[in-house]
């Protein structure tokens, strides 16, 4: 028996060796975020005030049950996704609290933050239309619901469903055009869809390249990381497409954006802490590398995007207000399955 | 009185036990042949004294120390008993010398240098199981057992496991062992042989109880019933009076003249003798005899009267 | 009264009842999930049944049927061929063949996919030197038919060493008289080596089963609905618990049949052979036969392997300068250590719960041990959601922050794991016979003594043959760590999966590539071991 209770001690011993050790000065993120960028700027957040920046990476939906589980016990301060819809369904859950700093409100776009002040912007991106620049004349575009029209049958490529880009861009539908309106989207595009959706948005590209379909929905971003590969297969494919922003007409309601957003979790044991982060995040030196590094639009209107993205030109953003996307999240995935769209 | 047990019940269904109320005891240094066939609960009463199986009901007590009764229950581990398996278990990962003082008392170790010499295993101490032959294996087995002195050893079937041409010298040699060493021993086997070869006693078991418990040569002349008999050699089956008399083969001498007339069946060369099978009216009778006879020839044959054993009329049918 | 009187009667009582109390521990999340969240909302269900179900069981079986069948392809005709025929390179193919088992399967999908895809290297190639040969290859490889070959690929090893072993304990016996009686070696291989080893052949493909059912990266990427990403879907972006339990108990019920039928058809045709009648000869093949064995055995191999290795290897050379070392040290450390730690734990509740199993002789045991098993069907990301709401929502355990410590990490992997752990050592127990623990018994040892000096020696090939299964399934656990796992820990997996799903397979590539040649290492070394037992039977 001896010898069991001393082999479990070990056990232990071993295993709280690799325990973080608990310091005063830190800070600890759940994040949706896995960038390379995001690393970057923790070290200089680290480097600058002396703060340690803890991180668990995981999936939006995961990191808010065990947020929601852990209840007052957790040790997190700061809830950061790529989906402002996941910041509403935390907030709803009531994980998230008031965000009061002035500075990070004079630092960013006030189009883009949450009106109660529970999450901020730190970088937003489009869901836009690229076509392939042979086969497709850019003049024939216009609107998101123009994709349902015949003469794309066999033609349009997007991911699947259960994608959270698809998944907010239909929610916003659902906001702005009701359910039905929605729900005919749906179904209508899948009947023009050139393949069952798959993979991720650089392979819709890829698939446009390669003849397999002529339009994609993607994220803007994405074109600027295939411009910017090491392969120049790649770089081929990214410019062998065009961007184009959908429903910039007077009367539409502009292309649908979505932000990268960071929540101040309810019980945030250093609060303080996070704020600086957040202030920091949101300054402009830090926006820089945001734009530079991944290719997505800054959340501070100071700072100019990158030059890639510059060059698609200025667009005109659905102006909704971003916790819709949570709102209709449910609603959505329902239409999704019940239009056949994988 | 070294070992004795008292009522001994062992049932795994209540219905069909398999051992009831068994009673005998073993005297130190003796070696004590359980025979029965195969099936009838013999391994399972070795289990009952080592105490790898529990009892149900009765005591067992060895060395004046109850191993085993109503409230009372010594782990097999503290009993002092050694037991030798059919399959020979060495373990596969130690070598000879390691398994034989495999868990050994220091005390004991003393040991090793003699039980090597008498088990003839001297030589082949650096070799693993897997490298010795069934014998050598068994002889591990049992020096394993012996060195640390049991007050009981128990040898389960040690002899089915061996070809029939080693099988006389290593019983010879198992013998010789256990006597040196005055072990007290129970040997389970189901061949009569083995019994009559190396057994001080033999107890005979049948259906769940002790049928006979006396030393070989009372057992073969005074068998306590007709299944005693049969086990021990062949028996005749004689009516006088009306009355079923048995008579064991080699008692019966070929006359010139006699009232009782056989006819040859069969005569088969055992080196020394003839074996003469021959019809007694329905019966089947066996007989030795010097020379030989032809098939359908008529013999007269004699015996003594007092050379008759007396067995009820149903007595073979009974089991 | 009755049974609390029993068990004070019982021999090794203080065993059963550790045991069942382990058990019941392991079990906990388990309960806990299902005795919650079990009351069937009828709306979930008719939604689940109108809109998805057909699709996701379509889906499933369509994949399990594709990929059982490329593992059985992969895995039966080059083992029989090791086994039996003497051929140059025999012995390396024997290790070779095992290897894929290194590869996680979402990198092997996410390798192909990139391979193959239209700015892969495959297709530029022929754009730039045979264009008239790109059309016929500018295909959509992202199909399930796809897919299955992948996870064939990937998966087929568990086949092959099942039957491996299988094929070479036959032995020469039936051989011989097999070709006695006539046979041809095609017949022999179909009328008599594969129905003796069809109960070895089922073990191995089970696994291969198994891992389809839980496959969530790469089904997901290939946009292919299961059951897996059903859950998944139903939980995570519905936030409706009762579909995702619903789903995972469908999953359950799908795995206990398959062990069913197994069961039902084994029972008519039980097999034992002789452990020392092995193949002692191998035959010397025909030349035409040549042929097939080496196309057979080198097909799995360099597509399974040598192809994703190379690949993932250049993609790393090509990055080099951007490789991050420390970092990948670190992570590698982090990999090695956590699934060390588990796999001894793992190791050691699996030899507690088979020798109480072996010792008690109790159905109960017997029982307790097999559900424990459950572990290894339900999804991960089940299970690590399980362990969260069992830390937090339990009053006693929410006041220690648990959650996102290692302990829980740890718990829920040998929760999930320990079937696999199980097996190996399960089958070699089984092979020892009662007389050693008796024996032990009579010489005076006791339980804990018997299982640390006959069983654990006895056993130790077994034993190390589980650790490094085990090991090995670890270091390309995903689920789990993703959703547990403490601050700032990165796990090999992990980080080779943010990049993946990024599309960065040049960064992603230095991390799996660690992962494939520490697994390739342990894999290696396994097999030498698995061969010493084949040998010493």
């Amino acid at each position: 028996m001896k010898r069991v209770i001393l082999f479990i001690s070990t056990i232990l011993v071993l295993s709280s060796c690799v325990e973080t050790t608990k310091e005063s000065d830190e800070i600890n993120l759940y994040s949706q975020r896995h960038y390379k960028v995001d690393e970057k700027q923790y070290e200089a957040f680290e480097k600058e005030t002396g703060i340690k920046v803890n991180v668990v990476k995981a999936n939006a939906d995961e990191l808010i049950e065990r947020l929601k589980n852990e209840g007052d016990n957790s040790p997190a301060d700061l809830f950061i996704t790529v989906d402002a819809g996941k910041l509403q369904k935390a907030k709803d859950l009531d994980l998230l609290q008031k965000i009061s700093s002035p500075i990070i409100y004079q630092n960013v776009d006030i189009d883009l933050k949450d009106v109660n002040g529970y999450w901020i912007p730190i970088t937003y991106r489009a869901r836009i239309i690229v076509y392939s620049k042979d086969r497709v004349d850019v003049g024939e575009l216009s609107t998101y619901a123009n994709l349902t029209d015949k003469k794309w049958k066999n033609k349009v490529l997007v991911r699947s469903s259960s994608n959270a880009y698809n998944q907010a861009l239909l929610s916003s539908i659902v906001a702005n055009r009701g359910e039905e309106a929605a729900t005919n989207w749906a179904s209508e595009l899948v009947k023009n869809f050139a393949r069952d959706p798959k993979g991720n948005d650089r392979d819709q590209v890829k698939a446009i390249t390669a003849g397999q379909g002529d339009l994609a929905i993607v994220n803007s971003y994405y074109i600027g990381l295939l411009l910017s590969s090491e392969n120049d297969e790649e770089i081929k494919a990214g410019n062998s497409v065009g961007v184009f922003f959908p429903n910039q007409g007077e009367e539409e309601s502009g292309s649908h954006i979505n932000v990268s957003g960071i929540g101040l979790a309810k019980n945030a044991p250093n609060k303080e802490n996070a704020i600086k982060l957040m202030e920091f995040l949101t300054s402009e030196s830090a926006q820089k590398t945001y734009t530079n590094t991944s290719y997505e639009y800054p959340a501070n209107p100071n700072v100019e995007p990158n030059e890639i993205v510059k060059k698609w030109g200025s667009f005109k953003k659905d102006i909704l207000d971003l916790n819709q996307l949570g709102v209709f999240r449910n609603k959505a995935i329902e239409i999704f399955d019940k239009s056949g769209w994988k | 009185m070294h070992l004795k047990v008292t009522n001994l019940v062992k049932f795994y269904n209540k219905k069909e036990p398999l051992i009831e109320s068994l009673n005998f005891s073993v005297e130190k240094g003796e070696i004590v042949s359980f025979l029965g066939e195969s099936g009838v609960g013999k391994t399972t009463f070795l289990k009952c004294i080592s105490g790898l199986e529990n009892i149900n009901s009765g005591s067992i007590v060895l060395n004046n120390k109850t191993l085993n009764d109503k409230d009372f229950f010594v782990r097999p581990q503290d009993r002092k008993i050694g037991f030798v398996f059919q399959d020979y278990p060495l373990f596969p990962h130690l070598n000879l010398k390691d398994n034989i003082i495999f868990n050994l008392d220091k005390k004991y170790i003393k040991n090793l240098e003699y039980m090597l010499s008498l088990t003839n295993l001297s030589s082949l101490v650096d070799r693993f199981p897997h490298e010795l032959s069934g014998g050598e294996q068994q002889r591990a087995c049992i020096a394993r057992a012996l060195i640390r002195e049991p007050d009981l050893l128990l040898l389960d079937e040690p002899f089915s496991n061996l070809d029939v041409a080693i099988k006389h010298s290593i019983r010879d040699e198992i013998y010789q062992i256990i006597k040196t060493t005055k072990t007290t021993t129970i040997l389970v086997t189901h061949d009569i042989n083995d019994s009559l070869n190396i057994a001080d006693k033999i107890l005979v078991f049948k259906a769940g109880k002790l049928q006979q418990y006396s030393d070989p040569v009372e057992m073969y002349c005074k068998p306590a019933n007709c299944y005693c008999a049969r086990i021990l050699g062949n028996i005749n089956k004689y009516d006088m009076d009306t009355k079923p008399y048995y008579i064991r083969p080699e008692k019966i001498n070929i006359v010139e003249e006699s009232d009782i007339k056989l006819v040859v069946k069969k005569s088969l060369f055992q080196g020394k003798e003839y074996n003469i099978t021959a019809k007694h009216g329905q019966e089947n009778w066996n007989l030795f005899s010097s020379v030989p006879f032809k098939k359908d020839e008529v013999i007269c044959v004699s015996f003594e009267k007092e050379d008759l054993i007396y067995f009820p009329p149903n007595c073979l049918n009974y089991f | 009264m009755e049974i609390i009187k029993k068990i004070v009667q019982l021999e090794h009582k203080r065993w059963i009842i550790g045991s069942s109390l382990i058990a019941l521990f392991l079990l906990l999340p388990i309960i806990f999930l299902f005795s919650n969240i079990f009351e069937i909302e009828q709306t979930a269900f008719v939604y689940l049944w109108k809109n998805l179900l057909l699709d996701y069981s379509f889906n499933t079986f369509y994949l399990i049927a594709i990929t059982s069948f490329f593992a059985l392809l992969f895995g039966i005709f080059p083992a029989w061929y090791v086994s039996n025929y003497k051929f140059k390179f025999r012995v390396f193919f024997d290790i070779a063949l095992f290897l894929p088992l290194a590869i996680p399967t979402y990198i092997m999908a996410f390798t192909y996919s990139d391979l193959l895809s239209y700015t892969g290297p495959f297709q530029s190639f022929l754009r730039n030197n045979y264009p008239d040969l790109s059309d016929i290859f500018n295909k959509d490889y992202l199909q399930i038919e796809i897919l299955g070959i992948i996870l064939g690929l990937a998966l087929y090893p568990y086949v092959y060493t099942a039957s491996r072993v299988s094929f070479s304990l036959i032995g020469s016996t039936y051989i011989n008289m097999s070709k006695n009686l006539g046979l041809s070696s095609t017949k022999l291989f179909f009328k008599v080596i594969i129905p003796l080893s069809k109960p070895a052949i089922f073990s191995g493909l089970f696994l291969v089963i198994m891992e389809v059912l839980n496959e969530y990266g790469a089904v997901k990427y290939f946009g292919v609905n299961t059951y897996t990403t059903g859950i998944f879907r139903a939980w995570f972006s519905m936030g409706n618990e009762n579909t995702a339990i619903q789903l995972a108990c469908l999953l359950i019920f799908i795995v206990f049949t398959i062990l069913f039928l197994e069961k039902l058809s084994h029972k008519k045709s039980k097999f034992y052979y002789s452990a020392n009648s092995k193949i002692e000869k191998l035959s010397i093949p025909t030349t035409d036969k040549y042929l097939y064995i080496y196309s057979l055995c080198s097909l799995p191999f360099l597509l399974g392997f040598l192809i994703p290795f190379f690949y993932i290897l250049n993609n790393s050379i090509l990055n080099i300068k951007n490789i991050d070392f420390s970092r990948l040290i670190e992570l590698s450390l982090n990999s090695i250590q956590v699934s060390t730690i588990s796999t001894v734990l793992i190791i050691v509740t699996a030899l507690l719960f088979l020798y109480v199993e072996k010792i008690s002789k109790l159905k109960f045991n017997t029982f307790i041990s097999q559900v424990t098993s459950l572990g290894y069907v339900i999804p991960g990301a089940v299970i690590g959601l399980g362990v969260i709401l069992l830390f937090t929502k339990i009053p006693l355990l929410n006041s220690y922050s648990l959650v996102g410590s290692f302990y829980v990490l740890i718990y829920a992997y040998v929760f999930r794991f320990l079937a696999v752990g199980k097996s190996p050592i399960k089958s070699s127990l089984e092979k020892q016979p009662e007389s050693y623990d008796e024996t032990a018994k009579t010489l005076g040892l006791g339980p804990f003594k018997i299982l640390q000096r006959i069983h654990f020696p006895i056993n130790r090939l077994a034993l190390i043959t589980a650790f490094i299964v085990t090991f090995v399934d670890l270091l390309k656990e995903l689920p789990i760590t993703l959703i547990l796992r403490p601050f700032n820990f990165d796990t090999l997996a992990t980080q080779t999966y943010e990049f993946a799903i990024e599309e960065m397979m040049l960064e992603s590539s230095s991390y799996s590539l660690a992962i494939i040649l520490i697994g390739s290492v342990m894999l290696v070394f396994l097999k030498y071991v698995i061969n010493k037992q084949i040998n010493a039977s």
